[in-house]
């Protein structure tokens, strides 16, 4: 249990996150705190969900008024077209690139959610192993290039089969370098 | 597969577990992506289907097609896909998704492999009791097994990534369902939900809000999947419920006289009613079964083993009545045909 951060008096009940140029930071606070926070003036500060009394603003303006609102540049994953406000307001991201795209933000905002920063579980042993299958198959193709060079063609033949092997267990293929041959 | 699923409860359910007599069974998931592609709310139709592709080739890879099968959406009724939701296999976030997406279901329902849900895949494996440590092996062994011919998305530092921003890092998520009716009397439950907050977990009803909670049954989950292990997950989730269980057993042997009574005579009415109700609704349904399960733990109903409640519990929720009856029922017809089934097993 956790005194109110901003009284210090009262218990917090409430988690309250606010976003400052990009940053996400969080505060526990008892409901008097959180109720005159919100009808504070905002200025300096995005709520990250509408607070009542903006919403009451916008509500008694009457049609033609115009009412502030503060627009906030918001990063976007160029890799699928997620922005950071869909993460905050919906704790989700489009991708895995998402991830790195949208910057600090994003892991200040995990912070909300978390424990820690770094992963401490599982790492998929099959990555590894295809990690090492890849790191085998660059050195076989290098050999290979040095062989033909020095047209030791029995020993490029055995390393041709070795890397095919290979692509096939890995099921990869070495992209076709269509029209390489210009300029050589 | 309707046939099959309708006429063996899940294997959980008949082999029971650990503290049973307090935790109905404990559910793990794992959320897993292709390196690849965008996640399945930004994925095309043809990805999706690729997806579903791959994964199916990794299934029948791992050798697991032999002790389960795979159905795409399509092939289900909606009758059969909302008793798939009551069996924890399916989640309702499959059903409202679109394009290509299926389930892949072991044919004694410990897991199911979910396609294109939020995530490319989820693993979802459940044990009877409190079996944590049970749960995360058998999640792991069907994540270890797909990974043998799938690239998943996975960062150094962040771990697994995922759709949701909860659940990056490990993926997983375990809940525990626990029956705590003397808590839930004696208004103490609200401090267990703010200890579990406190320790990183949420607590809640599983059929409705914390507040009257039908049946008594709440679920315990972890909210951190980054910052600790799956193993520290389990041994977290472990010991928060069995804090919980002990002070839900400190609450029962605090009966006072009066108490005892009026427990007493709520154990004997259900079982009055449940022997010779005509009309059950869901709601009732579920309070018979928490006084009975409260019974048998108080030595009150004898020869009948938890595993009996929770087969009841998960047979007489509405999709598996609709799927028995083999039509769409009003609630009056769901109503005679719970009371049916609970005269039948507990007369």
């Amino acid at each position: 249990m956790m005194l109110c951060q901003k009284c210090h008096k009262t218990l917090a009940t409430i988690r309250y996150a606010e976003v400052e140029s990009g940053i996400v930071s969080e505060l526990q606070l008892c409901a008097d705190c959180m109720t005159k926070l919100q009808d504070e003036a905002t200025s300096g500060f995005e709520l990250t969900r509408v607070s009542p009394a903006r919403t009451r603003a916008r509500a008694a303006a009457a049609p033609g008024d115009v009412v502030s609102e503060r627009k906030v540049p918001t990063r976007v994953c160029r890799a699928c077209g997620a922005d950071l406000t869909e993460a905050i307001q919906h704790g989700r991201v489009g991708c895995s690139a998402c991830y790195e795209a949208l910057g600090e933000a994003l892991d200040s905002l995990l912070r909300t959610f978390h424990v820690g920063q770094r992963h401490r579980g599982k790492v998929p042993h099959v990555t590894d192993e295809r990690r090492l299958m890849g790191a085998e198959l660059h050195s076989l193709r290098a050999l290979l290039r040095s062989t033909l060079k020095s047209e030791n063609y029995e020993e490029a033949a055995r390393l041709r089969d070795r890397i095919r092997t290979l692509e096939e267990s890995m099921n990869v293929r070495e992209p076709e370098r269509v029209g390489s041959n210009t300029g050589n | 597969m309707q046939k099959t699923l309708l006429d063996k409860p899940g294997a959980w359910i008949s082999n029971g577990g650990p503290e049973s007599d307090s935790v109905v069974c404990t559910r793990g998931t794992l959320a897993r992506n292709l390196a690849d592609l965008p996640f399945p709310s930004r994925c095309s139709e043809d990805e999706k289907r690729a997806v579903q592709e791959r994964v199916l080739v990794a299934i029948e890879t791992a050798g697991l097609l032999a002790s389960g099968s795979y159905v795409t959406l399509t092939e289900l009724h909606v009758r059969e896909l909302r008793m798939l939701i009551e069996r924890q296999l399916i989640t309702r976030q499959l059903i409202e998704s679109r394009g290509p997406r299926g389930v892949f279901i072991a044919n004694d329902q410990s897991f199911s492999i979910m396609v294109n849900e939020r995530d490319h895949l989820r693993i979802t494996a459940v044990a009877g009791g409190l079996q944590p440590d049970e749960v995360l092996l058998a999640l792991n062994n069907v994540d270890d097994a797909l990974a043998l011919a799938l690239d998943f998305a996975y960062h150094e530092k962040r771990g697994y990534l995922t759709s949701s921003l909860d659940e990056v890092g490990t993926g997983f998520k375990l809940t525990a369902v626990l029956h705590l009716p003397a808590l839930s009397n004696n208004k103490r439950i609200f401090d267990v939900e703010q200890n579990a907050r406190v320790d990183h977990h949420t607590f809640d009803g599983v059929f409705d809000g914390i507040t009257d909670a039908p049946g008594d049954l709440y679920a315990l989950t972890n909210r951190a999947t980054l910052g600790r292990s799956e193993g520290e997950v389990a041994f977290h989730l472990r010991a928060l419920a069995n804090t919980i269980l002990q002070q839900e057993r400190e609450a029962r042997a605090a009966l006072n006289g009066d108490t005892v009574i009026t427990l007493a005579d709520r154990v004997g009415r259900a079982l009055g009613i449940a022997r010779g109700a005509r009309l059950l609704d869901f709601r009732e349904g579920l309070s018979l079964l928490s006084s009975l399960r409260l019974g048998i733990a108080t030595g009150q109903v004898d020869a009948l083993p938890y595993t009996g409640i929770d087969e009841v519990l998960l047979t007489g929720q509405p999709a598996h009545l609709e799927c028995k009856v083999g039509a769409v029922c009003d609630d009056l017809t769901l109503s005679i045909a719970r009371a049916d089934l609970f005269r039948k097993r507990f007369s």
